[in-house]
């Protein structure tokens, strides 16, 4: 194989059967790598975030030197509430709105001054990776009713200018002149996206994801009303915690659908990205009244739409694995962090597929030897069936050594085949 | 009996319960300082219990409560009547601006009678040192949730290394992705993957536990 088209085509083929829980023709290889092609490259990340042709830059080069099945750097997530504050006005712009920050960088962030993201180069060190973290929740105690009634109404008059500083006042020239500058910038996107998918298909280029949709426990936590004092209202107002997550799911739903038709589109990929967050810290009655049965429905609705949901399961999943096997059994991807991955094997068996198994402490402090060694014993032990995708926990790729990067791919090549 | 009903309550979470016990003993005249230990027990059995019954939600609403108690008894203790276990430094390193692992260690290394110097979030290598110059601690916390945390772990040891105080204190870094390795590269004397197991081995070190 050596034209693109048909590179291209066997990855898509070899995540696809994989995905079935079946054997492919080598065991693939697909991974979040945030900022590591910048790092590869030698371009500061401050540059990957910001400059839209450096981007393009390191991640073709990235796609040319290692060739992996599937693998993406989305940037940031600031737009996406006001993204969703639209989606019950006009679904094609909420969805633009809330992908401009996903894939377009930083501009999102400059203009709209968010309360959310710290990136390189503004908050953070210009080779420092983005973070997500909310300086104070946008969504008081007394608040949840209002986002149960009229969630879109909600979002739009009380949390929008609450998370963007620069839309504290909708109706002042700088309010107006905020959502002016974001129209300019959101214009520019579909040339940057058809310069960017045209370089990249050269490439034989797939992305590990390019579509996701949050769920609603997460979303609450992340974007409204912060980690820990989500945390204390699922003691302190159970009830009003999941009517708010009720009233969230078919929306989070539909954006899982109408992203995944823009990734279907544009590169082949079905995947839908489904990062999961609060499971590591619930006890497993928590997890199954506030968390699971949401994202099991918007699973659901994924896969009725012939999509195919990546769970990205964040942290440790240990203590919940009883609930793993109520999902559709070879129509979903199972990823895992520092879950025990043969504990996984073991409950969910040759049904689903399952990724995971690489950590990012040995891609850092390890050395290629000790990289090989690891990639050899976890691929020899995953593999048989089929059903197993290598890959590293989320967004654990930053600071990894790159001859511990190319170990890893060289074993994938070495180990992985059928 | 009423202590036992303090320390039954920390450990069920009864938030409005624990407050109204609280306030019941101190009215009737009781020693705070019987009335805070009550709540300690409470605090130590729920760390005993981590990872089994208890998850780390149980441990942000136990700290929670635990602050709210410490608001109604601090004015009413006397200064300096409770002996401190010793002062324990802490932050999240350079870069991670990630507070959930440090702020639940330090409600329950306070729940055990720590004096922790909470330094906060994305904290440099030099604020450790001069922190540690300014506080003597026998222990350091270093904290980071994130994979990005481990490079600045290392440099803030380092940094320690070079101020001459590593001899001085012990470190024990913390966060979802330390393991063994990560101990060894950053040069560090403990790694926990969870907040309770640090208050342990902090408790090993200098609280004679």
């Amino acid at each position: 194989m050596d034209n693109a088209e048909e590179i291209y085509n066997a990855k898509l083929e070899r995540l696809e059967v994989a995905a079935a829980a079946k054997e492919p023709d080598r065991v693939p290889i697909g991974i979040n790598t945030t900022y590591f092609p910048a790092k590869y490259a030698g371009v500061s990340y401050e540059d990957m975030f910001h400059d839209n042709n450096k981007y393009i830059e390191v991640m073709a080069k990235f796609a040319r030197d290692f060739n992996w099945d599937g693998y993406n750097s989305l940037r940031s997530f600031e737009s996406v509430p006001l993204g969703l504050a639209l989606a019950g006005y006009d679904p094609d712009l909420a969805i633009g709105v809330a992908v401009s920050s996903v894939l377009a960088g930083g501009a999102s962030h400059d203009i709209l001054a968010d309360v959310y993201s710290s990136n390189p180069g503004r908050e953070l060190g210009k080779n420092v990776e983005s973070q997500f973290v909310m300086e104070k929740p946008v969504m008081n105690n007394d608040e949840y009713d209002n986002l149960i009634k009229q969630p879109f109404e909600f979002l739009m008059k009380t949390v929008i200018p609450r998370a963007y500083k620069n839309l504290a006042d909708l109706d002042s020239p700088k309010g107006v002149g905020t959502l002016l500058k974001m129209g300019q910038e959101l214009a520019k996107f579909p040339a940057f996206f058809g310069e960017f998918l045209g370089k990249m298909k050269q490439e034989a280029w797939l992305p590990w994801y390019l579509a996701l949709t949050p769920n609603p426990l997460d979303f609450i936590g992340a974007w409204l009303r912060d980690f820990d004092t989500l945390t204390l209202d699922l003691y302190r107002m159970p009830e009003k915690v999941k009517a708010a997550c009720e009233a969230l799911t078919g929306v989070l739903a539909a954006v899982g659908k109408l992203t995944g038709a823009i990734s279907k589109s544009a590169t082949g990929s079905r995947r839908v990205f489904c990062p999961t967050w609060y499971n590591t810290y619930l006890s497993p009655e928590q997890y199954r009244e506030f968390h699971f049965p949401y994202i099991k429905r918007i699973v659901n609705e994924l896969v009725e739409a012939d999509f195919t949901p990546l769970l990205c399961f964040q942290g440790r999943m240990d203590h919940l694995l009883d609930t793993l096997t109520e999902l559709p059994e070879g129509k979903v991807i199972l990823w895992f962090d520092k879950t025990d991955l043969s504990k996984v094997r073991e409950v969910v068996g040759d049904k689903y597929c399952i990724a995971g198994g690489i950590l990012s402490s040995l891609l850092i402090s390890g050395t290629p030897q000790q990289v090989k060694d690891h990639m050899k014993e976890t691929i020899n032990k995953y593999k048989p069936g089929g059903g197993y995708i290598v890959t590293t926990e989320f967004n654990g790729m930053g600071d990894a050594k790159i001859e511990n990067v190319k170990a890893m791919t060289e074993a994938v090549m070495e180990y992985g085949k059928y | 009996m009423s202590f036992e009903a303090i320390t039954n309550a920390i450990k069920e979470l009864e938030e409005e319960k624990v407050l109204k016990l609280v306030k019941e003993q101190l009215d009737k005249g009781e020693d705070p300082i019987k009335i805070l230990d009550a709540c300690r027990k409470g605090m130590t059995e729920i760390g005993n219990s981590s990872g089994d019954t208890v998850f780390l939600t149980d441990l942000i609403m136990a700290g929670e409560i635990f602050n709210e108690v410490m608001e109604i008894l601090l004015p009413k203790l006397v200064k300096d009547s409770t002996k401190s276990l010793g002062k324990v430094v802490i932050g999240t390193v350079e870069g991670d601006i990630h507070n959930i692992g440090k702020d639940i260690t330090i409600n329950f290394l306070k729940a055990e009678g720590f004096n922790v110097i909470d330094l906060g979030v994305d904290v440099p290598p030099q604020k450790f040192v001069d922190a540690i110059k300014e506080h003597n601690p026998p222990v350091v916390g270093m904290s980071g949730l994130l994979t990005l945390s481990i490079e600045p772990m290392k440099k803030a040891v380092e940094a320690i290394t070079s101020a001459n105080l590593r001899d001085k204190v012990k470190v024990i870094i913390g966060g979802e992705r330390t393991d063994q390795g990560v101990c060894d590269y950053v040069g560090a004397d403990a790694w926990v993957n969870d907040a309770i197991d640090g208050v342990k081995i902090i408790k090993k070190w200098v609280g004679g536990a």
